[in-house]
């Protein structure tokens, strides 16, 4: 199943939408085939991104495609509608915690300790559960790098931290999760 | 060594074979629709909603930099020029207030400091204009 959804989404973001024109001469049934084309992958990137909360998830996927019809002008087609539509996804996601000033000012020590963060994913019962339980930028970058396939060097762009710091983000996160892996034999 | 391989492998394994694609739980079209319906031009609407925003944000900031009247008279050393004493006497308090706020690195002299008192030696004020 998971297999079968890999490969559709990689089909799909590898291929030129038919109705990419379409949408950018501002038509609107364009648009909603490229939602329902998109919709579910770029949900599955908003739940990893907020931790799997579902009401902010479905903010950043409305709030998403809103904008991205405001700037279908900068949509010029050499890259394929769903990558354009997962950097949309990740700025506003990131622009959302820029307001709330829980990412980019955030304290090293506010972020919980690394035991704690361990035995609340020690306890998770999936590996979705697992990754929501990362401290926050740890389960950006886990995400960004592991997931979508971003570089250190794009990560850091994206969010103003320095490619070391993600790094270690991903180290720090990886290191969680192999631990959860380790007790849950891997099963996602 | 060998543990620390596997336990990476087996980890990239399980995130390679989570879900691709997870639906949301309910239609999210709907409110799209609603806010892809044209309201001006691209370029015009972000535009009005920053202004609008601004203008909520100015009393605010007023508040917070509420500029209090100097008690020194007025001087040529403030070295304001006439046409912009004419400018601050046809505003407004409030819109006197807003720019000095947005003046604070004056650049034209005593400018700021001297609109900061314009209330308190409004007659001063005018009795220097006509001296110029």
């Amino acid at each position: 199943m998971n297999a079968w959804f890999w490969s559709t989404a990689t089909l799909m973001a590898t291929l030129p939408s038919i109705d990419a024109p379409g949408f950018r001469r501002g038509d609107p049934r364009a648009f909603e085939a490229l939602y329902k084309t998109h919709v579910a992958t770029l949900n599955a990137l908003a739940l990893r991104l907020t931790g799997q909360d579902h009401d902010l998830a479905a903010e950043l996927i409305q709030d998403s495609f809103i904008r991205a019809w405001h700037q279908r002008s900068q949509f010029r087609g050499d890259a394929s509608f769903a990558t354009w539509m997962h950097r949309i996804v990740v700025n506003a996601y990131l622009a959302t915690r820029r307001r709330s000033a829980r990412l980019v000012a955030i304290d090293e020590a506010s972020e919980p300790a690394v035991e704690s963060a361990a035995l609340a994913i020690d306890a998770a019962s999936d590996l979705e559960q697992a990754l929501a339980r990362l401290p926050e930028r740890a389960r950006l970058v886990v995400v960004l790098h592991e997931l979508e396939g971003y570089s250190h060097d794009e990560i850091a762009a994206l969010t103003g931290m320095a490619a070391g710091t993600s790094r270690a983000h991903l180290h720090r996160g990886r290191d969680l999760l192999k631990r959860w892996a380790a007790r849950h034999g891997g099963n996602p | 060594m060998n543990r620390t391989i596997d336990s990476d492998r087996q980890l990239d394994l399980a995130l390679q074979s989570l879900p691709r694609a997870l639906p949301p739980h309910k239609d999210l079209w709907p409110k799209i629709a609603a806010g892809i319906k044209d309201r001006g031009s691209s370029w015009l609407r972000p535009g009005l909603i920053a202004a609008g925003i601004a203008l909520l944000m100015l009393p605010l900031a007023l508040v917070e930099r509420r500029i209090s009247p100097a008690v020194e008279p007025l001087s040529v050393s403030d070295g304001a020029k006439p046409e912009i004493i004419d400018a601050l006497l046809e505003l407004d308090r409030a819109h006197r207030e807003i720019l000095v706020w947005s003046r604070r690195a004056p650049t034209n002299g005593g400018l700021a400091r001297m609109a900061g008192r314009i209330e308190a030696h409004r007659t001063e004020l005018l009795l220097y204009r006509s001296q110029l």
